[in-house]
């Protein structure tokens, strides 16, 4: 009964979500608000379930005083940051400053964590990976590298502060001078961004196919009892 | 003090100690990153998600007792932020309700209206070229094409414009690698600036 019940509740839903392609309705919108709400409600409770709650009860049980040290910073830290939330009220919003200690953890600890992945895991991985493209023996897959190095490197000159335009009062007086360089950059992003979209639409396709092989699923399922 | 100086004094020293953790060959730096600092960072992020639930919760409640239109809406995303919460903390994450409202609302949910965002790039690839006619768009248009065009023809078969795939897929991969690079280059400028206290955005600055 709960499956028949779940399979209804799953076409329904597949189905107001589709009705935007008629154009933007009021069960469209209501069905995002139960989307966000339910979203934000599992997320929440997967969390406390899966992080807080398990957290907690290693603090309580936790035999020696270090470990008790180790368990409750966090939790300490953790109260200050809920006076974050405080900040709209009146009486409780002076406490909300006490909330900028663990925002500033969270940010070194972010900041940190970002600075290592982005040096360690994608920086050195790919200019390692730009500069092994032209070390084949083949000629067509040399030709391919040396294309590669060199629209990684025009790419990435379109990004640098120096190529803003020269009506930007804070472009530096050094720039990216050759209009040339920066068409040429401009053009492997275009083509880089173009992979993204295809990209992008072969996903939304294939959901596409999966949602309407659901619907006809449940509705045969249905109909065959 | 504790809007200022404590905060970034606190910023600088776990963002310091995390990133060395990841530089210097060190187990100590290591087994501190991972067993205490980012071990503690999780729990306070899933504090942070509370503030966040509980300001999400506040403001859809302000949005009832105003005078606004779309109350129905608001009175919906509290219910059903409620009402999920209440399931998954009584019945656990493997419940059998909790997984039915897993299974029938937000997996069905969330896969429509991805695959609703792909109708909608189609319209917006083909209304480009009517709004604005540049060799920008153009080039746009026909390597999302070729790429599009490639995967189906792989399908049926590989050999068919599999050189023209290789030269679209070498331009693409160069483009992504600039632009990776790139942002990873912005990555870490920022939060070295974050680091060494120039930015100070826990303090709202």
């Amino acid at each position: 009964m709960g499956d028949i019940i779940g399979l209804i509740v799953g076409v329904v839903v597949t189905l107001i979500i589709f009705s935007y392609l008629l154009g933007d309705n009021v069960l469209y919108r209501w069905m995002l608000a139960l989307l966000v709400g339910s979203g934000a409600g599992y997320v929440m409770g997967v969390v406390i379930n899966v992080v807080l709650l398990d957290w907690f009860k290693e603090a309580l049980t936790a035999d020696t005083l270090q470990l008790q040290i180790y368990r409750s910073v966090p939790i300490f830290l953790g109260i200050l940051l809920l006076f974050k939330g405080f900040s709209s009220s009146k009486l409780l919003s002076r406490l909300s400053v006490l909330g900028n200690i663990p925002m500033g953890y969270l940010l070194g600890a972010g900041a940190g964590v970002a600075i290592g992945g982005a040096l360690l895991g994608t920086l050195f991985p790919q200019i390692a990976a730009t500069g092994a493209a032209v070390t084949s023996d083949n000629l067509w897959n040399l030709l391919r590298g040396v294309v590669m190095v060199s629209g990684t490197i025009a790419a990435l000159l379109v990004f640098s502060p120096r190529s803003i335009g020269k009506n930007d009062e804070t472009r530096p007086a050094a720039s990216v001078r050759s209009p040339v360089l920066r068409r040429v950059g401009e053009f492997f992003i275009i083509i880089a961004l173009a992979a993204a979209f295809a990209g992008a639409i072969t996903t939304g396709l294939t959901l596409w196919v999966e949602r309407w092989s659901a619907l006809l699923k449940a509705a045969l399922s249905l109909i065959g009892g | 003090m504790f809007k200022r100086f404590l905060p970034t004094i606190m910023a600088m020293l776990v963002g310091i100690l995390v990133l060395l953790g990841y530089l210097l060959p060190l187990k100590s730096l290591a087994m501190l990153r991972d067993v205490i600092l980012l071990r503690w960072a999780v729990v306070l992020a899933a504090f942070a998600l509370l503030v966040a639930y509980f300001s999400l919760l506040r403001v859809h409640l302000l949005r009832l007792t105003g005078a606004r239109k779309k109350k129905f809406s608001s009175l919906l995303v509290v219910l059903s932020a409620l009402g999920t919460l209440v399931l998954v903390l009584v019945q656990g994450v493997e419940g059998a309700w909790t997984q039915q409202v897993l299974a029938a609302v937000l997996i069905p949910g969330e896969s429509a209206l991805l695959a609703l965002t792909a109708v909608t790039l189609i319209v917006a690839g083909m209304r480009i070229l009517r709004a604005r006619r540049t060799a920008g768009a153009v080039v746009f248009v026909v390597a999302a094409a070729i790429i599009l065009l490639t995967t189906v023809a792989y399908s049926v078969s590989p050999n068919v414009l599999a050189v023209l795939r290789q030269g679209v897929d070498t331009l693409a991969t160069a483009g992504m690698r600039g632009l990776v690079m790139g942002v990873a280059l912005g990555i870490t400028l920022t939060g070295l600036r974050v680091l060494l206290g120039i930015d100070r955005p826990h303090s709202d600055e």
